[in-house]
């Protein structure tokens, strides 16, 4: 055992220095495979953060929310129906909701208007997204004015801006008071958007949504565990879309070390000979090479793991600026929150140093088996 | 003790290219002399000598190492012999360019894990003997000739083995250098040591050193 | 869904997998036609290097095998809100026909890599490499599980359907639902707890007569090879209910999730271990040929040590498990 650990030793080092001595050489293969454990860390770190905040996300929502159909259009519900789905066995809570979009031609965006039920702002006031205080360059203090649903002006007083950082996708929020909401669109005090239901028993969540239909024919029922599956699969297509357009660069990333790997220059077949001649066994020299292999696989997988996170969980992933858009299925908000996750490092692995490892395999395992009597021979 | 016996050997058998270097050359090697394998540039000289040394194999006849017949031996049990047995030292030095004169020196230890401690410290003393101790961290490819030689010297003797084989060891050095390699390999000899040279520099059977000498010519014994 | 990293990267890891077996398979049958260990002509030479080739890829198959049957049940685990009715892996492997049989092949294709490793190994040691044939003929069986692990994989993700109700883990784990593993729950633990423990203690004290007094190495190759199943058994009939502190829920799968502690990870490595070192050790002790007199029985020996220090340490993290349960019987 101690003898296996010192050749691995000795290995090691002889690697090392390998690798010390052929810098120039290697370094552009190291700048490629750290590029691609960079993108495809970046994919995968992203996708799985913005899954994790949906999933935190639903955790909070209501297990189901019940919705007015008309003509197969969404429509305002009557208050009416609060009470009778209060009467519906396994509801332990109903709350009408209120919310809508604004089209603010000022600077053509779509402000997403909600009524804030608990802790609301004051009548007559607002608060805002960053993304929308920038846009509209206001301060706290200033006044918003909109067109209300008649063409009358409506004067919204900023006591606050939601916290940008935060809240990604909170830049074009806007909450105020249930007054202001319905004197704003004009929606009368018995009408809500929707009605958020919570259920006591998780199991019985299927059985009350049927109840629910069963009383109110023309409702319809989103269950908090079907949009959990609708966000899942639309994060693991985008993801997969993306990762797979990057197995085309992972192909070209083979396609190089195993060309690094085959190719070898005359100097270095003759320091292999030299091995073999002064007694290296074929193992030992495979062996001597994987270690190189290894040690330049962990190398670069950390430093694009590291920048990937980085990329990601401080730079706000500036690279998926363009996709991100795409990403906004995500309502109403989430901040990414740093996190290590064993299966997401083995996926990776799998992803960037598998493939490297099987395209230099038999280049180094050819490399290693030159005649020992091949240095004599010159 | 080694023994040959009918050994040839062909490279590129079968093909256009195909050459046999050596032919049905059955000798005997004993150990703790000085054995010189002698002829002219084409003879099979390093070829025999490569197959004395286990580092080639034959292509027919058999090579046996202590009675224990090794030409089917696998590689790697052939390569442990080898390493345990022969020391060997090649006609360019063959250093490793980059690696310091004592990394050079270790190369051949690495396989058999030993200490790294014990090796590196007898590798010191190696180098010590032969006059090159302040020149251990110097990179292999600033020495001279005679410095590289000795190094590679240094570096066939740091498995302790039984037998040293030197292809043509003084053909890249003057008359001087020359001498004082052959110094050093009578005084192997002193030690116990067997010595196998293949050359053809007459100073070589000069000094007095060489013990044997196996003529070769066209790949066969010539006397 | 089949888009998603972790199967990508599973069914990369599977096809490279299955590829580079499959060329090692066309290898065996070459080897096994022409190898002549007396000869030390051109070819013998050029097969023998090929073995440092095959030897290299095996042991990476290993290497990647275990970390990929950790994370296919992971990955089924997390999959598990996708598909209705499904709790945990139980649900997303049982979504299709796929899903049981590629986690059986994976878990058949790491013993049985883990086996060829060891004949390798002795092989090596061996100047007249011994065991040459029989290794190459295991292999042989190996490569074709490769194939199928890949091919299980790659229907499984295909044909996965968000839209399937699937089962959970209470109806296929559950007493009244049929099937072995039905009947492993049903097991009443007065019955199943004496057995596992009598079964345990068995095998250890043969691996410690083994190391000592250097006898029954095969018995207790056996032995650990079925104390493998045993203590599966053993998980669903009593293990499980007790680290759930609920009587009726024996599914093996759950332990794998954090609100459980991970227990089953924790479990689940040291058994493996011992049982793949277990029968390693047998496997190194049936081996009775003069170039290995002394290689073979070092061999079964530290095998043997690492087998019963892993499955004693999974016998008392057993015991650790219902010392500290609420469970009460």
């Amino acid at each position: 055992m101690n003898a296996w650990i010192e050749r691995q030793r000795g290995l090691i080092d002889f690697s090392v220095a390998n690798l010390g001595r052929r810098r120039g050489r290697n370094l552009g293969l190291f700048l490629a495979y750290t590029l691609l454990v960079f993108l495809l860390a970046s994919v995968v770190l992203y996708g799985d953060a913005l899954r994790r905040e949906a999933r935190l996300l639903l955790a909070d929502a209501p297990e189901l929310v019940v919705q007015r159909l008309t003509a197969g259009r969404h429509d305002l519900l009557p208050a009416a129906w609060l009470q009778q789905l209060q009467g519906v066995r396994g509801v332990r809570a109903a709350e009408g909701r209120l919310w809508g979009y604004y089209y603010d031609a000022a600077v053509s965006a779509n402000i997403t208007m909600q009524v804030q039920s608990e802790d609301p702002p004051a009548p007559g006031q607002a608060l805002i997204g960053a993304a929308l205080a920038r846009a509209r360059g206001l301060n706290v203090g200033d006044v918003l004015s909109l067109r209300a649903f008649d063409g009358t002006p409506y004067a919204f007083t900023l006591t606050g801006v939601l916290e940008a950082e935060s809240e990604l996708v909170s830049a074009d929020l806007m909450l105020v008071n249930a007054a202001d909401f319905r004197a704003f669109f004009g929606i009368e005090t018995d009408r809500f958007t929707d009605i958020a239901l919570r259920v006591g028993n998780q199991n019985e969540v299927r059985k009350v949504a049927e109840k629910v239909l069963a009383r109110l024919p023309g409702a319809r029922v989103i269950a908090r565990d079907e949009m959990r599956r609708t966000y899942e699969a639309a994060f693991n297509w985008r993801q997969g879309v993306l990762l797979t357009f990057l197995s085309t660069l992972m192909a070209a990333f083979a396609l190089l070390a195993w060309d690094k790997a085959s190719g070898l220059s005359a100097e270095e077949r003759r320091e292999i000979g030299i091995l073999k001649a002064l007694g290296w066994d074929t193992g030992d020299v495979l062996r001597m090479k994987l270690w190189e292999g290894a040690l330049v696989s962990i190398g670069a997988f950390l430093a694009g793991y590291v920048l990937a996170w980085l990329h990601v969980f401080y730079a706000d992933a500036p690279l998926f600026t363009a996709v991100l858009k795409g990403w906004s299925v995500l309502y109403p908000q989430f901040a990414l929150a740093p996190r290590v996750d064993v299966a997401q490092i083995a996926t990776l692995f799998f992803l960037t140093v598998l493939p490297f490892v099987v395209a230099t395999i038999v280049p180094v395992w050819r490399a290693s088996t030159l005649d020992p009597d091949a240095v004599m021979r010159e | 003790m080694i023994e040959l016996v009918e050994v040839s050997k062909t490279y590129n058998p079968g093909r256009e290219n195909a050459y046999t270097a050596v032919r049905e050359v059955s000798l005997n090697i004993e150990p703790g002399r000085v054995t010189a394998l002698r002829g002219p540039s084409g003879s099979g000289k390093t070829t025999l000598l490569g197959l004395i040394g286990g580092l080639t194999r034959p292509s027919s006849g058999r090579v046996r190492l202590d009675g224990r017949d090794i030409s089917a031996l696998p590689e790697r049990f052939l390569t442990e012999l080898r390493r345990a047995t022969f020391g060997f030292v090649f006609q360019q030095f063959q250093l490793i360019r980059g690696l310091s004169v004592l990394e050079n020196v270790m190369l051949p230890a690495i396989p058999s894990g030993r200490p790294h401690a014990r090796v590196r410290q007898q590798a010191l003393q190696l180098l010590d003997g032969f006059g090159l101790g302040a020149r251990a961290e110097a990179k292999a490819q600033w020495l001279s000739g005679g410095e590289a030689q000795r190094v590679a010297i240094a570096r066939a003797l740091i498995n302790d083995p039984q037998i040293i084989l030197a292809d043509e060891p003084t053909s890249h050095l003057d008359s001087a250098l020359s001498r004082q390699i052959l110094a050093i390999l009578a005084d192997l000899r002193a030690q116990g040591k067997g010595v196998v040279i293949s050359s053809h520099d007459p100073l070589v059977f000069e000094v007095g050193l060489v013990e044997r000498v196996i003529d070769l010519r066209d790949g066969r014994l010539a006397s | 869904m089949i888009f998603q990293p972790a199967a990508l990267a599973l069914l990369l890891a599977a096809s490279l997998n299955a590829l580079l077996l499959a060329g090692s398979g066309v290898f065996a049958l070459y080897l096994l036609k022409h190898w002549n260990s007396a000869s030390g002509g051109e070819r013998q030479i050029a097969l023998e290097r090929r073995t440092y080739l095959v030897s290299t890829l095996i042991g990476l198959s290993l290497l990647m095998g275990l970390p990929a049957l950790a994370l296919f049940v992971h990955n089924a685990d997390a999959m598990a809100p996708f598909f209705t009715g499904a709790m945990c892996a139980v649900g997303s492997l049982k979504a299709n026909d796929w899903g049981m049989p590629a986690l059986l092949v994976m878990l058949a294709g790491f013993f049985v890599s883990a086996a060829w490793l060891v004949l390798n190994h002795l092989d090596s040691r061996g100047w007249d490499t011994p065991l040459i044939r029989a290794k190459y003929r295991l292999l042989l069986l190996l490569a074709p599980l490769a194939l199928a692990q890949a091919v299980f994989l790659w229907l499984y993700y295909l044909k996965l359907n968000p839209e399937v109700i699937t089962s959970c883990c209470g109806s296929l784990f559950g007493p009244d639902s049929g099937g072995v593993a039905a009947e492993m729950a049903a097991l009443p633990m007065s019955i199943a707890m004496p057995l596992f423990f009598v079964g345990w203690l068995l095998t250890l004290a043969v691996g410690a007569v083994f190391i000592f007094r250097a006898r029954f190495g095969r018995l207790f190759g056996v032995l650990a090879m079925l104390h493998f199943p045993l203590a599966l058994a053993a998980i669903v009939a009593f293990i499980a209910p007790y680290i759930y502190e609920q009587p009726n829920h024996h599914c093996p799968f759950c332990l794998l999730q954090a609100e459980h502690g991970y227990a089953g990870w924790v479990l689940y490595l040291p058994l493996f271990l011992g049982a793949a070192a277990g029968i390693g050790a047998g496997l190194a002790d049936s081996v009775r040929t003069e170039s290995l007199a002394a290689a073979a029985p070092r061999l079964a020996a530290s095998l043997a040590k690492v087998a019963v220090i892993a499955l004693a340490v999974f016998g008392l993290l057993v015991l650790f498990y219902m010392q500290r349960s609420n469970l009460v019987m």
